[in-house]
């Protein structure tokens, strides 16, 4: 069976993970259960399935069939887990997380749908100029949870920066000031390592945007099963591992960096004039971390919004209404002049 | 009704007429004695000579102040900014408030001066008015011109203020940065903030500085001059007064 659908130990309807309760809730019998328990049901239901072994790759199907009604599910793109489009029963398509695509690590939904949508309302609110119809409740319902492909990078960076430093003392001399400055030449040679840097999987998600959202709380990082991505929607990578870490490279250069030049005597400005940084001993662990996207189309451009599912982290583009602007900018201008014409009669002042 | 109608008509009447005969009464008590048309150049006729009169008594009493003309064949060489002042304190008076229009025909110069009260009223208008008078003088409209005077020192009303208003730029300007202001900080759309630095993924204790460098280069030193601003102190007591002054 390549399609997985846990089961209430109950009354037997679909179950989904709860945010809430960290748990498996049953949406009809309000069953919950811990992840050793639907485990535990599974293996003793199906007595050939004892265990997932998703280290295996398995086959890709030309079409994968809803476990609850039959009817085939939609796997549009990279899509690994999802819903039935008739039933509306979480499915999760086993193949997708197996092989080389068995994430190693899982970070559970923290922030729950509803807390999404106030999140989102409350930003494009402060967006002044953005376009009404994106504040509306329509919008704001299309808001989707996703398990994105994350890659977290392991590395060491070593390397060297140099450059000039300088201090400066002024002080007044007669109908003088007078300013002095101190050159010096820097160098500052070291190392440092470098864990879990998280660089997104998907072609379909900005990877600016992604940096946003970040830091995830790697405290609430578990070993991935496949029962949490139950009840979400849920991707496979379509950027692989060494394209991803040609996205990380930089980023640990500039983390050195940065503590380089912070590191030493320290001088009130500083000017690199060159570096030069290595980034080794590369190890990646692949993981499926939680994210709320909202995708707005104003005037055939694509603006993102994301949210971090887990610490609630918000960052994103908004569209902007050019006519908005206009007319008030015209009007504000207009009615300052009047009110500051009115007021200059009024007084006197000119 | 009607009864109650005609009478009411008719005290109107007598109270209206005995008022403006007051008036007249007391105009004529205190300021027709104070010639204010001095056409020493001869450019208007008795009539015309009148009619200005009649007018700047108006003004006068309107504003408290002296409101004078003067005409002028030649100035011997005096300069015409000296004369009005001259001319003003002598035919007008020594303390009070008013304007002067001045005109010499062999110099072809002509000068509005401004004193007390007026003068604050139009300080900024001072080479205006002047200017606008001047163009009736160089198309020999005398008479036109320096009744246009009395017109032109009447402080503008409500809307005739805000046309003079728009015409300075402080507040366009003013109107200008306080929108720059608010749209910019209601347009500045912020993504949110970037909260991952250097040490955010770094193992806790990992960084190793293996050597740091520190060499002495050289000093600089830069010298600027500093402008000491002293304010510079303020007149005597006498009333303010500004001319203008050009040619016609």
């Amino acid at each position: 069976m390549s399609v997985k659908v846990y089961y209430c130990k109950t009354c037997a309807a679909p179950i989904a993970f709860d945010i809430k309760e960290q748990k498996w809730k049953c949406e009809y019998c309000s069953s919950e259960f811990a992840k050793e328990e639907i485990e535990e049901r599974d293996g003793n239901e199906n007595g050939l399935e004892v265990e997932e072994d998703l280290s295996i790759k398995m086959p890709e199907l030309d079409e994968y069939r809803c476990n609850a009604c039959g009817a085939k599910i939609l796997t549009e793109g990279n899509a690994a887990a999802t819903f039935c489009i008739y039933c509306r029963n979480p499915s999760v398509i086993k193949s997708r997380f197996s092989g080389e695509f068995h994430p190693r690590y899982v970070i559970p939904f923290k922030i729950t749908q509803k807390q999404a949508k106030e999140t989102y309302f409350t930003w494009i609110k402060k967006r002044f100029f953005a376009p009404n119809e994106f504040k509306t409740a329509k919008e704001v319902d299309s808001i989707r949870g996703l398990y994105a492909p994350y890659w977290l990078f392991d590395c060491r960076a070593s390397g060297f920066i140099q450059g000039e430093g300088r201090n400066s003392k002024s002080w007044r001399s007669g109908d003088y000031r007078v300013t002095e400055t101190q050159h010096y030449f820097i160098k500052r040679v070291g190392s440092s390592a470098y864990e879990k840097i998280p660089v997104d999987g998907s072609k379909s998600l900005p990877d600016d945007l992604m940096e946003g959202i970040e830091p995830f709380d790697y405290i609430g990082l578990k070993d991935f099963a496949l029962e949490y991505m139950s009840g979400y929607m849920a991707e496979k990578y379509d950027v692989d591992e060494q394209k991803a870490s040609r996205v990380m490279q930089p980023r640990a250069q500039k983390f050195l960096r940065t503590t380089l030049e912070a590191s030493g005597q320290r001088y009130q400005s500083v000017t690199i004039s060159s570096s030069n940084i290595n980034v080794n001993s590369i190890k990646a662990g692949y993981a499926m971390l939680p994210i709320y996207v909202l995708t707005n189309i104003y005037q055939g451009k694509k603006h993102t919004f994301i949210i971090n599912g887990q610490t609630g982290k918000t960052y994103g583009e908004t569209p902007f209404d050019k006519k908005k602007f206009v007319l008030f900018t015209l009007g504000l201008f207009i009615t300052t002049f009047l009110v500051t014409a009115t007021g200059g009669a009024i007084l006197g002042i000119y | 009704m009607e009864y109650t109608n005609k009478n009411l008509v008719k005290f109107l009447t007598f109270f209206f007429i005995s008022a403006l005969l007051l008036s007249f009464s007391a105009v004529s008590a205190q300021e027709l004695l104070k010639p204010r048309v001095f056409d020493e150049a001869e450019l208007l006729s008795a009539s015309e000579k009148d009619s200005l009169q009649v007018e700047l008594d108006k003004i006068s009493s309107e504003f408290d102040a002296d409101f004078i003309v003067v005409t002028k064949k030649k100035l011997n060489g005096m300069s015409i900014q000296s004369f009005a002042n001259k001319f003003f304190e002598e035919h007008g008076n020594k303390e009070g408030s008013g304007a002067i229009i001045a005109i010499s025909m062999a110099e072809r110069d002509i000068n509005f001066t401004a004193f007390g009260k007026i003068y604050d009223q139009q300080k900024r208008r001072l080479d205006k008015v002047r200017a606008s008078i001047g163009k009736y003088m160089t198309a020999q409209r005398y008479h036109q011109g320096f009744m246009h005077f009395a017109e032109q020192v009447r402080p503008p009303g409500f809307f005739g203020k805000m046309i003079i208003i728009a015409g300075y730029w402080q507040p366009w300007v003013f109107a200008l940065v306080l929108t720059v202001i608010v749209v910019g900080f209601l347009a500045y759309n912020h993504k949110g903030a970037i909260t991952v630095g250097s040490s955010t993924y770094a193992v806790p204790g990992a960084f190793n500085l293996i050597s740091s460098e520190d060499r002495y280069l050289r000093t600089t030193t830069t010298k600027t001059k500093v402008t000491s601003s002293k304010s510079s102190g303020g007149g005597g007591g006498s009333r303010s007064s500004g001319g203008s002054s050009g040619k016609f």
